[in-house]
């Protein structure tokens, strides 16, 4: 009876332990997983374009009654998705390498880029050179007021004449059709 | 009266609204150009800064404008912390991100020295304005869609007093198009800045560096006393200096 109680005592403890360890392995596996979940949510890559941001209207002095929040304009337009005057490469069109365009001109300064082509195909293209973006130096910080934002939206009214960058593209078409016909021949 | 030409790799439109003004003023503005292109050409083998870079000409002997130029663009360097910077990253002499600046604004003087005060000279999208348009109003500047440039603008400015507006933009840089594997990766955040200064000269050099500066660039604009700016950013969101609004028309629609 002595040793029954015995060996009945020491299954007990046994037993309870390998629970416990099951238990908290399961705990582990558990707290494990959560983790690979948050972790996969906060990987998942932020689209770049993907809400429309909320028109932020100059801040009003504080008030003391509830003002009407602002409804968020919609922006009108969206960022191009792909170069609009590319043509797409057919395949196989290009041997596979990198290829350097020629240094373009456009009166802000050079652009100029390299074709990299892989299984025939342009798989990205590097800007060798660009209007005065060389020098990453960022310049001292100083304290700003909040400056107004908004989301850009489309006028109407005419107008005499138009600002605008429109001769990078240009340059940047040039170098690259440089590029590409290296990778051409 | 108005011409376009392109020119420089470029569309220059001016536009002359004195009744006194001639053909001869419209050929002189073109003309001015193209001297200048012919000196500041990095196609054109015979132009002076390419004469520079083979070496062939020492600094005593480059021309009064040359000098004039580098002068300039000393000073911005020196103004913009080293944003803006003449000599490449092969070494070569690039002051092609004042020439087109100073140039809108040497021509807009050749016509204030024949007397006409009510015109623009528009160059590849840089404007240098004067007194006023042909309805008796301030000149109207639209500001052009980075994400629809062909047909679309953001903004209307009206301007009073003779000023400058010039915009930088990396509407085809975007390096997001063509890494899918890598979006984050050099994302330049501001896709066009558009600076209005005193005149074009000092609007255009700055638009130039500033862009370069990403978002700082319009805190930097708002530390200059005589310039204002607006930078809208590849989600389409647009950051202005605090005097900018002055210079906004409001949409009638």
């Amino acid at each position: 009876m002595q040793i029954m109680k015995k060996y009945v005592l020491s299954f007990l403890v046994v037993a309870s332990f390998v629970v416990y360890v099951l238990y908290s392995r399961d705990i582990f596996v558990g707290l494990f997983k959560e983790d690979d979940e948050e972790e996969q949510i906060v990987k998942i890559p932020e689209p770049v374009i993907a809400t429309p941001t909320p028109v932020i209207v100059k801040k009003p002095p504080v008030v003391v009654k509830p003002t009407p929040i602002p409804i968020p304009t919609p922006i009108v337009v969206t960022p191009p998705v792909q170069m609009p005057m590319m043509n797409p490469p057919m395949m196989g069109q290009y041997k596979d390498g990198s290829y350097t365009g020629n240094s373009v001109y456009n009166y802000h300064g050079y652009i100029q880029v390299q074709a990299i082509i892989s299984g025939g195909k342009i798989s990205d293209v590097v800007f060798l050179d660009y209007p005065n973006s060389g020098d990453s130096r960022s310049i001292n910080r100083r304290a700003m007021p909040k400056l107004t934002q908004e989301a850009i939206v489309a006028q109407s009214s005419k107008v005499n004449t138009i600002s605008g960058a429109t001769d990078t593209s240009g340059a940047f078409r040039t170098s690259l059709e440089s590029a590409l016909v290296l990778a051409r021949n | 009266m108005k011409q376009t030409k392109i020119m420089m790799g470029m569309t220059i439109n001016v536009e002359i609204v004195d009744p006194q003004a001639k053909q001869s003023d419209l050929d002189r503005v073109y003309a001015y150009f193209d001297y200048v292109d012919k000196k500041f050409s990095p196609f054109k083998p015979d132009s002076e800064l390419m004469k520079i870079n083979r070496g062939e000409i020492s600094k005593p002997e480059y021309s009064p404008d040359m000098q004039e130029i580098l002068k300039l663009a000393e000073q911005t360097k020196k103004e913009t912390d080293g944003f803006f910077d003449v000599v490449n990253r092969r070494g070569a002499l690039n002051p092609s991100g004042i020439v087109k600046g100073w140039a809108i604004f040497q021509a807009a003087q050749i016509l204030w020295r024949a007397g006409l005060n009510h015109f623009f000279i528009d160059a590849g999208g840089d404007i240098q304005t004067s007194g006023k348009n042909d309805q008796g109003e301030p000149w109207t500047v639209g500001i052009r869609n980075p994400f629809k440039p062909e047909t679309e603008i953001v903004k209307v400015l009206e301007l009073k007093n003779n000023e400058g507006v010039a915009t930088s933009g990396t509407y085809a840089r975007g390096q997001h198009v063509y890494n899918p594997k890598n979006k984050n990766a050099s994302l330049t955040e501001i896709v066009s800045l558009t600076v209005i200064g005193p005149n074009v000269y000092e609007a255009d050099r700055f638009a130039t560096a500033v862009l370069a500066m990403e978002r700082e660039g319009i805190n930097f604009l708002e530390n200059q006393a005589n310039l204002e700016g607006y930078a809208i950013d590849q989600k389409g969101v647009a950051t202005m200096t605090s005097g900018f609004e002055k210079y906004v028309k409001i949409d009638t629609k």
